[in-house]
């Protein structure tokens, strides 16, 4: 899975820090989503795209197999 | 500059080094002490520095009103302990195909709790770099 969550970011002029802190993980949490070493749950997911306004499916992207 | 992200690594490193360091020292220029007394003393230590670093790191997220154990945290745990398990297991399997190589029990057990600590550790720095697998991988 991709994420866009680093041009989200830059897009929106948020730090890992201010985002991890607006959905209530650890800094090192998003490092590992924006490198696409760790898949969220639904939730973490979802507070994440309502951070950026966008649904879900607009933040995380399936990769084709 | 030291990335933010790296800092852990450098802690852990440092505490290792210290840890070790004084498990030599201890063996070496200690007569007294033996290589089991010094596993004790090191293993004691260990035992004490794990809960004051992850009662600080917790007290710090309280303050962000950050669940003690983020759920990233949490999978990390979770899949180092299987691990750990695992593999703590074969290492048990080969002090009891080894045991006669041990001077004495306590000296085998004290190997042996160190080499599942060992793994448990192991197994974590693995996955904080490698990453979480997702549920639809191996």
């Amino acid at each position: 899975m991709q994420t866009r969550i680093k041009e989200l970011r830059a897009r929106d002029g948020l730090t890992q820090q201010q985002l991890a802190d607006r959905v209530m993980v650890r800094r090192e949490t998003i490092v590992f989503l924006e490198k696409g070493k760790y898949n969220p749950s639904l939730k973490l997911a979802y507070e994440i795209a309502q951070v950026f306004s966008l649904p879900v499916e607009e933040v995380f992207l399936m990769r084709a197999e | 500059m030291i990335a933010k992200s790296n800092n852990v690594y450098v802690k852990l490193a440092l505490v290792a080094f210290v840890l070790v360091g004084l498990a030599l020292y201890l063996f070496k220029f200690e007569p007294m002490l033996t290589w089991k007394m010094s596993t004790i003393i090191v293993l004691s230590l260990l035992m004490l520095v794990v809960p004051i670093y992850r009662g600080i790191r917790d007290a710090r997220d309280k303050q962000k009103n950050i669940p003690l154990e983020d759920e990233m945290s949490r999978l990390l745990e979770i899949y180092a302990g299987a691990y750990a398990f695992r593999y703590s297991m074969m290492a048990w399997f080969l002090i009891f195909i080894f045991r006669g190589k041990f001077p004495d029990q306590e000296e085998m057990l004290g190997v042996g709790i160190m080499a599942s600590a060992a793994i448990f550790g192991l197994s974590w720095v693995y996955f904080r770099f490698k990453g979480i697998p997702n549920a639809d991988q191996d």
